[in-house]
């Protein structure tokens, strides 16, 4: 579509708000001022839902990096068909990366819950009797993303068993940070197929 | 062929990736090592020896008879299949190198 004004080709811009997204086509040209209030009201609604989630502000300006990746995974990615499991060594940057898809989702208008793992574990071991309210709260969106992943002990694995277990069933599409994979078999079926596994290296 | 010698000095650039002792072969076992190591040039080796010093999911698993058994210098250095068959049979792990 051309712009009315300068007849030259409009481009896409997304608009967010509290519901989701919606696609507007401005002109780069005639619609400066539209679109630097877009840009500024959709950084305070991003920001507004960052903090909301809960999500760390160091990681706010993070961008998922796919140079590496090859186009399908990117494209099944983007789609939120698949998940990504992020481990390595601390520090490295997979939070960074993760974060840098859930900015990604909500600038797509996809709703998405971010779980910082040591919380919910903690938040777990002082009273196990929470877990099905704790679980409801944190799987109400199409998208989960897990900060510092962890299978933990014996005590506390049957729990995160049955987290992931749920999120396999339920369809929803996890994006997981961790030092390291899950080797038990139990967690490997579920995960592997629920996930691409790259290992964040500098 | 290398030599012996050459095969301890990369046993001792193995050890110094993973920070623990690794035992040098000795009889059968080296001859079964430098024809295995012969395979490789200082280069690749070295390569080898990167990713396996910044793979610390292999640290706890890596043995010179897994080495020799998985074929893990080619393995590695051709992506995560290494890693794979060291964690779990259902995971297809890629390797990502952010630049920070």
């Amino acid at each position: 579509m051309n712009c009315p004004s300068c007849n030259k080709p409009m481009a896409n811009f997304t608009s967010l708000s509290d519901c989701g997204c919606a696609d507007l086509q401005l002109c780069k040209e005639c619609h400066t001022s539209k679109i630097a209030n877009l840009t500024t009201s959709n950084t305070a609604i991003l920001h507004k839902k960052l903090t909301e989630m809960r999500v760390p502000k160091r990681y706010w300006n993070a961008t998922p990096d796919v140079s590496m990746w090859p186009k399908p995974t990117v494209v099944d990615v983007c789609a939120f068909k698949r998940g990504v499991y992020f481990f390595g060594d601390s520090g490295v940057g997979k939070t960074y990366q993760m974060i840098g898809w859930l900015k990604y989702a909500i600038l797509h208008g996809i709703r998405a819950n971010y779980i910082n793992w040591s919380d919910f574990t903690c938040t777990l071991k002082s009273d196990l009797r929470i877990y099905d309210k704790l679980k409801a709260e944190t799987l109400t969106a199409p998208v989960a993303f897990i900060d510092d992943f962890q299978v933990g002990n014996s005590y506390i694995e049957d729990y995160t068993f049955n987290f992931i277990s749920t999120i396999y069933n339920e369809g929803i599409t996890p994006f997981l940070t961790s030092i390291n994979l899950p080797p038990h078999d139990r967690f490997a079926m579920r995960l592997g197929e629920m996930t691409v596994q790259y290992e964040v290296r500098n | 062929m290398i030599t012996p010698e050459a095969v301890q000095d990369r046993v001792k650039l193995i050890s110094k990736a993973l920070v623990r002792p690794v035992a040098s072969p000795r009889g059968m076992k080296m001859a079964e090592v430098q024809e295995y190591l012969s395979r490789f040039s200082d280069a690749d080796f070295a390569l080898f020896v990167d990713k396996l010093g910044k793979s610390p999911q292999l640290h706890a698993v890596f043995s010179i008879d897994k080495m020799l058994r998985d074929d893990m210098v080619a393995t590695l250095m051709s992506g995560g299949k290494a890693l794979q068959q060291a964690i779990s049979k259902y995971y297809k792990i890629n390797i990502m190198v952010v630049k920070r």
